[in-house]
């Protein structure tokens, strides 16, 4: 993923909109890879990009592509989304494809999941038709999920200022699916459509394969990029978009609901055969989600702090959880325990997970492994070693008194466990891939 | 002819063979297959203190590699030490053994399973002895001789003085740990009851130095044995081959795994593969002497006299583990000491075969790892509880007599071993005979096997060995004569614990080296 092909090294692309949430991150990779760029924006972009001021609806410079060999098309009015002048973004189009006629250079065109034929807004019928001139002037043009990760602008900036200020995020009632797709992974297969000459002109789809509840996106969202717990507030999606003409509520919202309608109308995209085609491989949610867009480290880092302070019935020494870091990357796959947050804010609420009956009944899953190893990591510490052993006589009346307390709370827990039965063993974390039962 | 003798193996029974074959002046090699040369030093400085002030002691506890806990699995505390992972590695792939319901524990490294021994020693009784093709007599000279090279400890007028027959041979004990030291007063004020229940308690006979003796130091109860002794205190057959080192007609190879022999002439050709580069090799010698172990011994056997698909019957004390609380001890503070056995016991009237061996450990050298997965309790009050029972637990390990094993050894047609475990009947019953002996016994002496403080081991995991190719006056093609010759591969001698016609439950190194000193001096003599 962090490098490009070597052909970028030799090549000059120019990319429009190149101050935009997405158009950043593109120009930043493609000065990463060696290759020049051409920022096509009405701002001067803060790489080190050469600028030739952009407009969507003014006239192309006449040097616009001068020198060019690929074009990616980013510029459109993201921000007004679903009312977002179509006809400017078409007229723009068509001046780009004409002037890339003189120059040929490969032009990569990013549309819209809601492109379609018969798309229920007009706005999807828009892009759809865009679409259709840049396949017929042989580009590439490439559909994109739900964009997010990277810095907090455009749909993302809004999700991410509504899941932080906000104690309830709207759930949408029916509940509708999106497709995420990190930043940095979009930029990837942008790129690789503009300087692979093995790529061929057609429609790529870019996206989780698995869709995952809106719901669900904006939950992970407030837990890991901002370690907030967050309620739903139940909003029927019909009524709010009904009422968006009357602008009663923020357009934030409306603009959100929208878009989600109407992607909810559509089918899920089949997104494994271009990420293929591509060679681009996505990162998972949970990973993306996270600030630096490489959450596994840090999930790993938050894992171990949470299973040797339950260990430990303390904060961990930065050695211990060094040690279980590292010894999950290499034994475990580098694969986290998924933590809800209760989990991770008062840690021994895991001693409930931690019924020893079940221990026995699934004696493969992720959690024992992990609780084992918190418990060598624990004691393998200069700073630890009076949780592991007694060195002075003070307190020992003390001492087996709050012993015969925690057993005593053991012996309600395990109480409790074997009136839940299997459902207790629900709390259990296991990893992603690790199945309920 | 390169040699006069080719002993294969440097454990303690190739060493005990060794010492009286050079003495006679015989031109000899010793082959194994190291490989544990960069094993880690064991830690300096003593347990507790370590502890509490080593920053590296992940490295000794675990493993940089992550060894402890990769072996999770392994049956022994032993085998999750990373400064015996060089002793333990490879041995099955090298000898291409492979094990049905059964634990095959080998040693490649030059000194053998002796770098990491119990030190446990007894000698066989006249009861014993009796099944063995010679007279018991003749293993006197071989006991004094090893016993005054490895140095014993624990001499002391107990219950267990004529059972462990050696009290002539060996120096006082090591000081016993606090809870060894209230059981052994209240066995000493009320053994009446306890020996009656079946169970008899004295010091632990041990290979392992309380005075200074040459290079090695006495035992200064820093509480490392585990990782492997600095001083030197406890013995390894390392140091009988530095020893042996220095006689000119000795040479060491190292890096060799042998994996037949064929005839030569009058002699043999040792074939070996180097263990890194799987390079072939042949050397030729007028005698070969087996010393690699049991199993090694067994394949290197059956491989050069072909015998494929017919099974040897291989010995092992099937075994079982126990804690033991002393109420009065709990939530005391940790003591410094030693961690090899403090106490041994021995079991009578609970197995056909024999007595059950025990042996009682502190606790507080293992990790809490070991204990606390076991607890029926959410680990972080499973900790809560070690913590506060750890001062007062000391942990037993029983060996049950090799009469109840009954697994076989054979060499299959693709050449590989395979190693069936499997028990007599009556071992579950001697089990529990063993389980309600030990409770009552040390209920009497105030300490408690608490609910699933027992716990029976796997077949194999005791890694003692014996019997494959047994020693008798008149057996046929897989026994060994008297004098360790192996039927069928005349010059082909078995001086390790394969050629045992027994195995007791007592710790058989001791008779098992004086036996292989026995066979190197008888052969000492040959064409002279």
């Amino acid at each position: 993923m962090e490098q490009s092909p070597p052909e970028s090294a030799r090549i000059t692309v120019a990319v429009t909109g190149a101050t935009g949430y997405i158009g950043r991150v593109v120009v930043a990779k493609l000065l990463d890879a060696g290759a020049s760029v051409v920022a096509l924006s009405r701002r001067r972009p803060s790489a080190a990009a050469d600028w030739r001021r952009y407009d969507l609806s003014e006239p192309l410079q006449q040097n616009a592509l001068d020198g060019i060999d690929a074009v990616i098309h980013l510029a459109a009015q993201t921000h007004l989304g679903p009312f977002a002048d179509t006809g400017i973004e078409l007229a723009a189009l068509d001046r780009l494809i004409e002037a890339a006629r003189e120059h040929s250079p490969t032009l990569v065109f990013v549309s819209s999941q809601a492109a379609q034929a018969n798309a229920p807004t007009g706005y999807g019928q828009a892009k759809w038709r865009c679409e259709q001139r840049v396949l017929a002037a042989g580009g590439i043009v490439v559909r994109p999920g739900q964009v997010y990760g990277g810095a907090e602008q455009g749909l993302f900036g809004t999700l991410c200022r509504l899941v932080r200020l906000s104690p309830a995020v709207p759930h949408f009632m029916p509940d509708p699916a999106i497709q995420p797709v990190h930043v940095e992974d979009l930029a990837e297969a942008l790129i690789a459509c503009a300087t692979r000459p093995d790529v061929a002109s057609g429609c790529y789809q870019i996206a989780a394969p698995l869709p995952v509840s809106f719901a669900t996106f904006l939950k992970l969202l407030a837990d890991i990029r901002f370690g907030r717990a967050v309620v739903g507030l139940p909003l029927p999606m019909r009524a709010i978009v009904s009422l968006a003409d009357a602008r009663y509520l923020p357009r934030s919202i409306v603009g959100i609901a929208q878009r989600l309608k109407s992607l909810s109308e559509l089918p899920a995209m089949d997104t494994p055969a271009s990420l293929a085609a591509l060679h681009v491989e996505l990162r998972p949610l949970r990973d993306g989600l996270c600030r630096s867009g490489r959450g596994r480290r840090r999930r790993l880092i938050d894992e171990a702090r949470t299973l040797l302070r339950y260990v430990l019935r303390g904060p961990a020494p930065n050695d211990c959880i060094k040690h279980y870091v590292r010894a999950v990357e290499a034994l475990y796959h580098r694969e986290p325990l998924v933590l809800r947050p209760v989990f991770r804010r008062w840690p021994s609420l895991l001693a409930v997970a931690d019924q020893p009956a079940r221990r026995r009944r699934t004696a493969d899953a992720a959690f024992w492994k992990r609780v084992d190893l918190a418990t060598v990591c624990a004691e393998t510490s200069v700073d630890t070693v009076s949780r592991f052993l007694i060195r002075d006589s003070h307190r020992r009346a003390g001492g087996i008194i709050m012993l015969g307390i925690r057993i005593f709370a053991e012996g309600c827990r395990q109480m409790a466990g074997l009136l839940a039965g299997a459902r207790l063993d629900r709390l259990r974390p296991r990893t992603e891939h690790e199945p309920l039962i | 002819m390169d040699y006069d003798v080719i002993i294969v193996g440097t454990g303690p029974a190739g060493v005990s063979a060794a010492f009286p074959l050079l003495k006679a002046g015989r031109k000899v090699l010793m082959i194994d297959a190291g490989g544990d040369d960069d094993a880690p030093d064991p830690p300096r400085g003593d347990y507790l203190s370590l502890r509490a002030t080593d920053r590296t002691q992940w490295n000794w506890l675990a493993g940089a590699d992550y060894y402890a806990i990769k072996s999770a699995h392994a049956t022994s505390p032993k085998l999750r030490i990373p400064n015996l992972a060089g002793t333990f590695a490879g041995f099955n792939e090298a000898n291409r053994v492979v094990c049905e319901n059964f634990t095959s524990i080998g040693s490649l490294a030059s000194g053998g399973l002796s770098n990491a021994w119990g030190a446990g020693v007894a000698r066989f009784d006249a009861a014993e002895l009796a099944t063995f093709p010679f007279a018991p007599a003749d293993l006197d000279a071989g006991f004094a001789a090893v016993a005054r090279r490895i140095g014993l400890s624990g001499s002391s007028a107990d219950d267990l003085s004529g059972y462990f027959g050696l009290d002539d041979l060996a120096t006082e004990p090591l000081p016993l740990d606090a809870n060894c030291t209230l059981l052994f007063d209240r066995y000493r004020r009320r053994r009446g009851g306890v020996t009656q229940a079946g169970l008899r308690i004295g010091r632990a006979r041990l290979a392992l130095l309380t005075q200074d003796k040459g290079s090695r130091l006495g035992c200064d109860h820093t509480g490392l044995c585990l990782w492997g002794c600095r001083r030197g205190a406890m013995y390894s057959a390392r140091y009988d081959l530095a020893e042996l080192r220095r006689y000119p007609n000795l040479t060491h190879l190292t890096g060799q795994v042998v994996e037949r022999l064929s005839r030569d002439g009058e002699g043999w050709l040792v074939q070996s593969v180097e263990r890194k580069t799987k390079i072939a090799r042949s050397i030729s010698a007028r005698k070969v002497v087996l010393a690699a172990g049991t199993i090694a011994t067994s394949a290197i056997a059956l491989r050069s006299l072909g015998r494929v698909g017919q099974p040897l019957r291989l010995l092992s004390n099937p075994t079982a583990a126990f804690v033991l609380i002393l109420p009065g001890r709990i939530g005391r503070p940790v003591e410094a000491g030693h961690n090899m056995a403090q106490l041994m016991a021995s079991v009578d009237g609970v197995s056909e075969f024999g007595n059950v061996h025990c042996g009682l450990f502190a606790a507080s050298h293992l990790p809490a790892r070991e204990f606390v997965s076991r607890f029926p309790l959410s680990r972080a009050v499973a900790l809560d509880l070690w913590r506060m029972l750890m001062p007062a637990t000391a942990v037993g390990n029983c060996f049950l007599p090799g009469g109840h094993s009954n697994h076989s050894l054979t060499l299959q047609a693709d050449d590989r071993i395979m190693i069936r475990g499997s028990a007599g009947q009556t071992l579950d019953a001697a089990m529990r005979g063993l389980r309600h002996v030990l409770a009552k016994g040390f209920r009497k002496l105030g300490a408690i096997i608490p609910p699933g403080g027992f716990l029976p081991g796997s077949p194999g995991s005791d890694i003692h060995y014996a019997g494959t190719l047994p020693m008798s006056s008149d057996g046929g093609i897989g026994t060994t004569r008297p004098g360790g010759e192996l039927v069928g591969l005349p010059g082909v001698y078995v001086a390790d614990a394969a050629c045992l016609p027994i195995l007791p439950s007592k710790p058989h190194t001791l008779t098992m080296m004086a036996n292989a000193h026995r066979i190197g001096a008888e052969l000492a003599s040959f064409g002279a």
